[in-house]
């Protein structure tokens, strides 16, 4: 399984959240709007160059519709078997780490 | 500035440059496709202005993390590691995007050789700071002056319409021509007037009286601009009429100085020199337009110097019919001129009305300085290029083993010669930030002495061209001091360098580099100091114009006495009076007396003046003449000479017949050898029906209204014929006269503690005050022309020096063999001396070829003044015969058995 980070994990969340539009300005809307995440459109495209070489998700190029993209190809972003997977192990370890905390956390 | 047409569109620059860097095609067109969509967005809510910053800042950002990964890889493939994502196996392209990687490692590379030698980096650095930051600041007060529009709607329809005589700008026109181009024109879509210069005025009414400036302007002035008021309305058309009610418009600094800001102030009335005026409107704040002030009146009919074609006191505010160009305006303008030409011949002999665009004809007092100074730094820059150059010459020979290595180790030319430039370009941008810094503190420099807020300019700040500009120069700078010493430097042979270290180079191509270098600093120096001498000259000239009076222990002050009090004539002329004889009493006062308007400080008033045997033929055509009220004693205490008849006389007051007394230059005009004493002239001051006058004396000519103009001619009236509660003191005092200041005001207030001093300033500060755009021009001159030369001068002892160093083998079998001290001292003095008599040979006549810039700001010095020139030269061949002697010392103390043995 690979390793992934926070950031990371927040934007394959992302990406499986925006059901039938899966594009990278919705997934950065996404994060800024919804996760509070001041999100650079460097550091997210890096990080879906990286998500990819680790083989969570995969695009693939689709023509654009929209005028405003005069002609340019959209990415329409997949999370991949091994993506859900990684998604899911982090999910059990968190709440295996937030098991017995209700005490503190909802003070 | 272009506006894009069609539909939006990122900036395309941005883009490309975009595209270069991304790594892959395919993902690199989705990517820009999404920051399209983005832009897109914010295009519809924001300036265009804004989105593109932000797309360039996006590009930036994104380029800055696919080129740290890209450099990342390529880091690790160079140093040997496994290279997982080669550039092939992530289809990254050759090309800009790899330039753009290697340049970010060659200035990694770059930063680690400065911060080794940071005493070099420093001086490099403060060196291009002071250059660029000079240069970037005069660029801002030059385009905030000259090139941004004025802040008016459509500012390219504005005209501002000066009088011409025989083709000299004599700016003010009459009423009557007013009238008669507004009546007679049709390119107009509005046509107004607004009085030359201010006048004070006194509010009363509130606990004390409070001193005003106000100007007199036609109803739709303001319109015409395109300012609309910030509170209230305009002046209604028939404002200008007589009989009408009294009205006002305020400035915004006013408003809240006076009405605290109420925002009920429209109907508030206000007591100005005793008469009730209603305010109409309130101007938004920062608006300003030619002079500062506090309230304006409406022009009416008949009144304020709205008779007479010879009362020449206005300006002419045109906006042209959109479409109509400035050609055809002045073509019918001219057409006017003609006819009023051949209806008024002697008044209007000659005389015609230039049309000039409101931005240009405002900015015009200060062009020629402005252009001078910007000029002047550019030279400033290139002296610092040259030296920053000279300095990278001579570490480059120092550097030589270390590029020798590099080259024999597989280095091409190239790769040296972009790590060279990667170091002059950082130290460009390092030079160039700290410069748009140092440009903001020198910009507020520039503003204290050059007083642009005539132009509504305070601040300058941070600007787009400015910041444009400040890139530009910088990139230019790095490539003028940068590109020569690196294409020197690069150029190794291995072999030699290596086998011969340092003594193999040290005379060669680096030498001469260095030394054509000096050359060039010198020339451009010359430039410099030839310039500022010259202004410096003119500047003394003018300092010590003879202005007809004396001006040393002069001390001047505005009193003003309430109305309320002072009702007739009388009782005003008693208090003067008595001020008078309290001030004489006092020790340490020579003579005081009263004038309504200080010569220098202010200017203007002038009234038609004839000789009424001899009267005008045309009842508008009437020569002028500065009119002044003074008190007796006044030319005693100014020391204007009294050239024949007596002064005032309070005796006069008696008199039913009003005297006169006029200066030298009048009573040539109107009483040509003869006598002008006990003869009658006629004034007419446009209000009243002309009045005679008898001239009772006749005095030296003074200059009223600058130094540098040649005297007017000027009319001296009693007290009785203007009356007016608002005089200005002056006083002769036998030392400082500062130190009578309070006194001075002691006297006032045991007088009549409600009598208003203020304006108290010495005569000497008023001149000085006057010409300070001269002060200025030539100080700055002077401390860039020391500059450079100081510059010029340590380039020349650093060539001196190393010629020095890298001849000890020479100097000291010289000494050995029985050379004497002079000839080792000569041989460096000439090596210096040669290189300083090239610069000169080029400065100088590069100096007199552009001495033509400066015509406009000499006075009393010809701009090929030999004097100076020779200055310059002996100077020169001074101070670097001074730069040569320590290296030239050096030589002497040569041990020849020591710089043998060291060989």
């Amino acid at each position: 399984m690979p390793k992934i980070g926070e950031f990371e994990l927040l934007v394959v969340l992302a990406v499986l959240r925006q059901g039938d539009k899966p594009y990278a300005n919705n997934v950065r809307r996404d994060l800024v709007t919804n996760a509070k995440r001041s999100v650079t459109r460097g550091a997210l495209y890096r990080t879906l160059d990286r998500l990819k070489d680790k083989g969570l998700i995969a695009w693939e190029m689709e023509p654009s519709t929209s005028a405003e993209r005069a002609g340019l190809p959209m990415r329409r972003l997949n999370v991949t078997e091994k993506g859900v997977e990684t998604v899911r192990a982090s999910r059990a370890i968190l709440l295996d780490f937030f098991e017995g905390l209700d005490g503190i956390l909802d003070r | 500035m272009t506006r894009r047409v069609g539909p939006a569109q990122p900036p395309r620059l941005a883009e490309t440059f975009l595209r270069n860097c991304l790594p892959n095609e395919v993902t690199s067109r989705a990517i820009l496709g999404d920051l399209r969509e983005d832009y897109l967005e914010r295009r519809a809510a924001r300036p265009h202005w804004i989105a593109d910053a932000w797309y360039w800042g996006q590009a930036l950002s994104i380029a800055v993390r696919f080129l740290n990964k890209r450099h990342g890889s390529s880091r690790k493939s160079r140093t040997g590691q496994r290279d997982n994502r080669s550039h092939a196996g992530t289809g990254v392209r050759a090309g800009g995007g790899m330039l753009i990687g290697d340049l970010a490692f060659d200035l990694r590379f770059a930063v680690q050789k400065l911060v080794k030698s940071p005493g070099f980096t420093m001086t490099t650095i403060m060196t291009l700071t002071v250059g660029i930051g000079a240069t970037v600041a005069m660029f801002s007060v030059l385009d905030a002056a000259l090139i941004r529009s004025l802040p008016f709607p459509e500012p390219q329809r504005l005209v501002l319409g000066r009088a011409t005589f025989d083709g000299r700008i004599n700016p003010t026109v009459s009423y009557p021509d007013y009238i008669d181009f507004r009546d007679q024109s049709d390119v107009f879509e509005s046509f107004s007037l607004i009085r030359s210069g201010v006048q004070s005025q006194t509010i009363t009414g509130g606990d004390s009286p409070e001193p005003v400036t106000a100007n007199w302007v036609t109803v739709d002035l303001f319109p015409t601009l395109g300012v609309d008021p910030q509170l209230g309305r305009h002046f209604a058309v028939d404002e200008a009429e007589p009989g009408s009610q009294w009205v006002v418009m305020i400035s915004h600094g006013f408003w809240q100085r006076h009405f605290g800001g109420s925002a009920d102030v429209v109907g508030s009335l206000l007591i100005m020199e005793g008469f009730q005026h209603t305010v109409v409107g309130v101007m938004p704040a920062g608006f300003r337009f030619r002079y500062d002030t506090d309230i304006w009146l409406p022009i009416r009919d008949g009144i304020m110097d709205t008779a007479g074609r010879g009362s020449n006191s206005w300006l002419i505010v045109g906006r042209f019919r959109s479409g109509i160009s400035i050609d055809r305006a002045q073509t019918q303008i001219d057409v006017i001129s003609r006819r009023l030409t051949q209806a008024y011949p002697e008044s209007h002999q000659g005389k015609a009305l230039l049309l000039t665009p409101l931005g240009e004809a405002l900015a015009e007092d200060y062009r020629p300085s402005l252009i001078v100074l910007m000029a002047a730094t550019g030279l400033l820059l290139l002296v610092a290029c040259g030296n920053v150059a000279g300095l990278l010459v001579a570490r480059a020979t120092t550097r030589k083993v270390e590029f020798s290595v590099r080259a024999a180790l597989g280095a091409s030319r190239r790769r040296l010669l972009r790590q060279l430039f990667a170091e002059s370009l950082l130290m460009a941008a390092i030079a160039g930030s700290l410069g748009v810094v140092s440009a903001l503190w020198f910009q507020r420099l520039i503003l204290n002495f050059l007083p642009l807020d005539l132009l509504g300019i305070r601040e300058v700040g941070l600007s787009v061209p400015m910041l444009a500009f400040a890139l530009a120069v910088s990139a230019g700078t790095a490539i003028v001091f940068g590109a020569g010493p690196a294409l020197a430097a690069s150029q190794v042979s291995p072999a030699e360098d290596l086998k011969g270290g340092m003594r193999s180079s040290a005379g060669g191509r680096g030498g001469r580099a260095r030394a054509g270098l000096v050359v060039l600093q010198v020339a451009l120096s010359v430039l410099l100091i030839s310039a500022s001498g010259l202004l410096l000259r003119s500047f003394v000239k003018l300092r010590s114009v003879d202005v007809g009076f004396e001006t040393e222990n002069l001390l001047t002050a505005r009193l003003e006495i309430p109305i309320s009090e002072y009702a007739d004539t009388d009782s005003r002329l008693r208090f003067f009076r008595g001020m008078v004889e309290d001030i004489r009493a006092m020790p340490g006062v020579n003579a005081a007396s009263f004038i309504n308007m200080i010569p220098i400080r202010h200017r203007y008033m002038d009234w038609s003046v004839w000789d009424p045997a001899n009267p005008p033929k045309n009842h508008d055509d009437r020569p002028s003449a500065f009119s002044r009220t003074v008190l007796p004693g006044y030319f005693e205490t100014m020391g204007i000479t009294l050239l024949h008849g007596r002064d005032h006389d309070y005796t006069d007051a008696d008199d039913t017949r009003l005297k006169i007394v006029i200066s030298e230059s009048l009573a040539e005009a109107l009483f040509p050898g003869q006598s002008p004493l006990g003869r009658q002239v006629s004034v007419f001051n446009s209000v009243t029906d002309p009045m005679p006058f008898e001239v009772v004396g006749v005095v030296g000519n003074v200059r009223i209204t600058s130094l540098d103009r040649e005297p007017y001619p000027q009319m001296y009236f009693g007290y009785a014929s203007s009356r007016s509660t608002v005089m200005n003191l002056i006083v002769r005092t036998e030392s400082d006269p500062s130190a009578s200041i309070s006194a001075v005001r002691g006297a006032t207030r045991l007088r009549d503690p409600d009598a208003l001093l203020s304006s108290v300033a010495t005569m000497d500060e008023i001149l000085s005050g006057s010409i300070s755009a001269n002060r200025v021009l030539s100080y700055t001159l002077t401390l860039f022309g020391a500059t450079a030369i100081f510059l010029a001068m340590t380039g020349l002892y650093g060539v001196l020096a190393f010629y020095v160093a890298s001849r000890r083998h020479e100097i000291g079998i010289r000494v050995a063999l029985g050379a004497s001290a002079g000839h080792v001292i000569r041989s460096v003095l000439r090596h210096g001396m040669v290189l300083v008599a090239i610069g000169l040979g080029i400065g100088l006549p590069s100096a007199l070829a552009g001495r033509g810039l400066l015509r406009w700001q000499l006075f009393g010095v010809e701009s090929g003044d030999p004097a100076t020139y020779a200055a310059v030269t002996l100077s020169f061949l001074l101070i670097g015969a001074l730069a040569c002697i320590v290296p030239a010392r050096r030589a002497l103390g040569v041990d020849p058995v020591e710089a043998v043995k060291a060989e």
